[in-house]
């Protein structure tokens, strides 16, 4: 059994909620990463960091806790040495543990709708709960996902905590750069004050070098994946990489493990692989199936729109500039042509045999722009299959239909 | 040697045994709580109905939803692919296949040969499917061939706004205590259907003939009919629609036969 699975199995087993928000397990739980085998080192450390980062959240008295959304520039809040805690990263561990059903019906009881997205409704439920940690700021990007914002305002205001917007404008110009940038310049002072800290550009300057390092080894792993299958699951990449490129950016231990990641891979046998997919979005965490199914036909993730790196060079010395830039050349931000043009670059890049979009129940950015992308990939005579679902929330879905549709994707591609 | 195909629906199991491309022998019979047993059943009905022993046969695919639980199949392939081959096989010209199954409906591009080019299949919910019509012949207090017969006889069809199978039952209801026809309440219902599956052939764009209907719905003719209707083309429906994905799992099966797949 592997650490995932022993964590899962102890979930499983009614392990308690006090034990769950408890900085003790954490540590006990390194203890244990420490001990077990991996196939690669860049999986131990990244236990290591996650669980390190998930004690900081719990330690009383630690540094203040900020809650971001998926597509906020975390570098800022890594700067001030705080802990960087995204709730739709955890809302998708907690599915995968098996414990967002509970979540998920404790959010409905606070009013949450259905139709609402299952991420951020776990996430709400599990608040409520007390399985996450307690905040002490939200900090949300108005780009891609219009739920984050309004989730994250109304549970600052439940919890009388500050809530930081950053507004990012729809088209790319240097009148949107200079206005992200102060805003960024802004939220960093008030941020630095919540702790009581100073805003250094020093250690902004390092944060952004350390972001810039990460984006390098990102580009090294992408040349290393260019046209090869390595002998990891399907979904290895996105598993790991979204959670990095979520709360990783702009700490030098995350691009050190990247770094580490990109050198374990160029070591690594690779073979061409039979089928390889482009993957949109993200996948079913309650649910292992899809993936299984690809692993059992050999089938593999070649790319994803989620881990790729869209964004040009980051200068530390113009903190604010480069990472108004960043936010604003998000390539599914703006028109879907965009990102429709995006993909394309990415599949031929590497070589994939076709696109998976999984559209998930309540993404109103992903799942909205399925019929240009399809329209798009149809033009240009590459496979696309939509395969609805829901990341979070196992119920909404039949899981059956799932698999059939993956696999008769995958039968249509030939593997 | 012959080859046999399995398809494992959620409502019923068929069978179809292959001499070559001759059917020898085919059985569909109801799936019941027991997939497994099902499949067995579906083959040793086929066997019988054909006067032909086990040992006879040397290759099975399984398909449908419960294509996982066959044992003794060999390999197992989708529905989608399967009603494409089979589809293909039966109307050479076929360029779409309709299935409506017991729990789903699919649409499926297919070029030549039988290869399939693209495929929709409806969303989480059995509206409009073999389920959702058993639901409503039961409401109007008739088994699948009575509800076709009754929508047959109607000379105008009800207007049904749901397809929520929970929603349109208490709607068939409602509409059975205003004093609503029966004949007019089915056709109300199979219009519903042809609207819904119509709407998924439109995503993926203007249908070209041939089109072929597979499955247990294409029995019923108001369906295939006001299907015509919507999408401007004839649909075609094989002699038996319900066997068509065993019949393309069953040349599938002579295929790997040939090619020495195991």
């Amino acid at each position: 059994m592997n650490f995932y699975e022993h964590l899962k199995a102890r979930v499983a087993e009614g392990l308690k909620r006090h034990a769950l928000t408890n900085p003790l397990t954490y540590r006990v739980l390194k203890t244990l990463a420490r001990r077990s085998s991996f196939p690669l080192r860049f999986q131990q450390k990244l236990t290591l960091f996650a669980l390190e980062e998930t004690e900081r959240a719990f330690r009383p008295g630690s540094n203040p806790v900020v809650f971001t959304s998926a597509f906020f520039p975390t570098e800022i809040v890594r700067a001030l040495g705080y802990v960087v805690f995204s709730p739709e990263v955890a809302a998708a561990l907690a599915s995968s543990l098996g414990l967002a059903p509970s979540c998920l019906r404790e959010a409905e009881g606070a009013w949450y709708g259905r139709d609402t997205c299952s991420f951020h409704r776990c996430a709400a439920g599990a608040l409520e709960l007390g399985l996450f940690p307690k905040p002490d700021a939200f900090c949300a990007s108005t780009h891609l996902c219009d739920g984050a914002p309004q989730l994250f305002a109304n549970l600052a205001r439940r919890l009388r905590v500050p809530f930081f917007l950053l507004d990012v404008p729809q088209e790319e110009s240097p009148e949107a750069l200079a206005y992200v940038g102060r805003q960024l310049e802004r939220l960093y002072r008030q941020l630095a004050e919540l702790g009581g800290r100073r805003p250094e550009e020093e250690a902004l300057a390092e944060a952004l070098e350390a972001s810039e390092r990460f984006r390098q080894a990102l580009l090294r792993i992408e040349s290393c994946r260019k046209g090869k299958s390595f002998p990891l699951p399907p979904d290895f990449f996105l598993n790991n990489l979204v959670y990095l490129t979520f709360v990783g950016q702009g700490s030098g231990e995350a691009a050190r493990m990247l770094e580490l990641l990109a050198e374990e891979l160029e070591r690594l046998p690779s073979s061409p692989g039979r089928v390889r997919l482009l993957w949109l979005h993200l996948k079913p965490y309650h649910d292992p199936s899809l993936m299984a199914c690809l692993a059992q036909r050999g089938a593999t993730l070649a790319s994803e729109e989620m881990t790729h790196v869209y964004w040009p060079e980051l200068d530390p010395s113009l903190p604010y500039k480069s990472l108004a830039r960043k936010v604003l050349s998000h390539f599914a931000h703006g028109p879907a042509t965009r990102r429709a043009a995006t993909l394309r670059r990415l599949l031929e890049g590497q070589a994939c045999d076709g696109v998976v979009c999984f559209a998930h129940w309540g993404c109103r950015q992903s799942s909205g722009a399925v019929e240009i992308l399809r329209e798009c990939f149809s033009r240009w005579g590459i496979p696309f299959l939509v395969l609805e679902g829901d990341c979070v929330d196992g119920g909404a879905v039949g899981k059956g239909q799932a698999l059939t549709r993956l696999e008769a994707f995958l039968e249509m591609l030939g593997g | 040697m012959l080859v046999a195909g399995i398809d494992v629906g959620s409502l019923s199991s068929e069978a179809v045994i292959l001499d070559g491309e001759k059917i020898l022998s085919y059985s569909i019979l109801a799936t019941g709580a027991n997939s497994r047993r099902a499949a067995e059943r579906a083959l040793e009905e086929a066997l019988r109905a054909g006067n032909i022993s086990r040992e006879e046969i040397g290759y099975v695919v399984a398909t449908g939803y419960g294509r996982i639980n066959v044992p003794f199949a060999h390999r197992q392939v989708t529905e989608i692919t399967c009603h494409a081959r089979g589809a293909v096989y039966l109307v050479p010209d076929t360029r779409l296949v309709i299935d409506i199954g017991g729990q789903d409906s699919k649409v499926i591009k297919v070029g030549p040969g039988g290869v399939v080019e693209d495929f929709v299949m409806n969303d989480k919910c059995a509206a409009g499917t073999g389920r959702f019509l058993e639901v409503m012949a039961r409401a109007l207090e008739t088994d699948l061939e009575g509800f076709s017969e009754l929508a047959s006889r109607a000379r105008r069809a009800a207007t049904i706004s749901s397809m929520c199978t929970v929603f349109a039952e208490s709607e068939v209801v409602s509409l059975i205590g205003q004093g609503a026809p029966r004949e007019e309440i089915a056709l109300g219902l199979c219009e519903a259907i042809a609207e819904r599956v119509a709407a998924m052939v439109h995503r993926l764009g203007k249908p070209q003939p041939t089109v072929t209907m597979t499955g247990g719905v294409a029995k019923n003719r108001s369906v295939v009919q006001a299907l015509s209707r919507r999408l401007g083309v004839e649909v075609v429906v094989p002699p038996e629609p319900q066997i068509v994905g065993a019949l393309g799992a069953a040349l599938i099966a002579r295929s790997s036969l040939a090619r020495g797949v195991v």
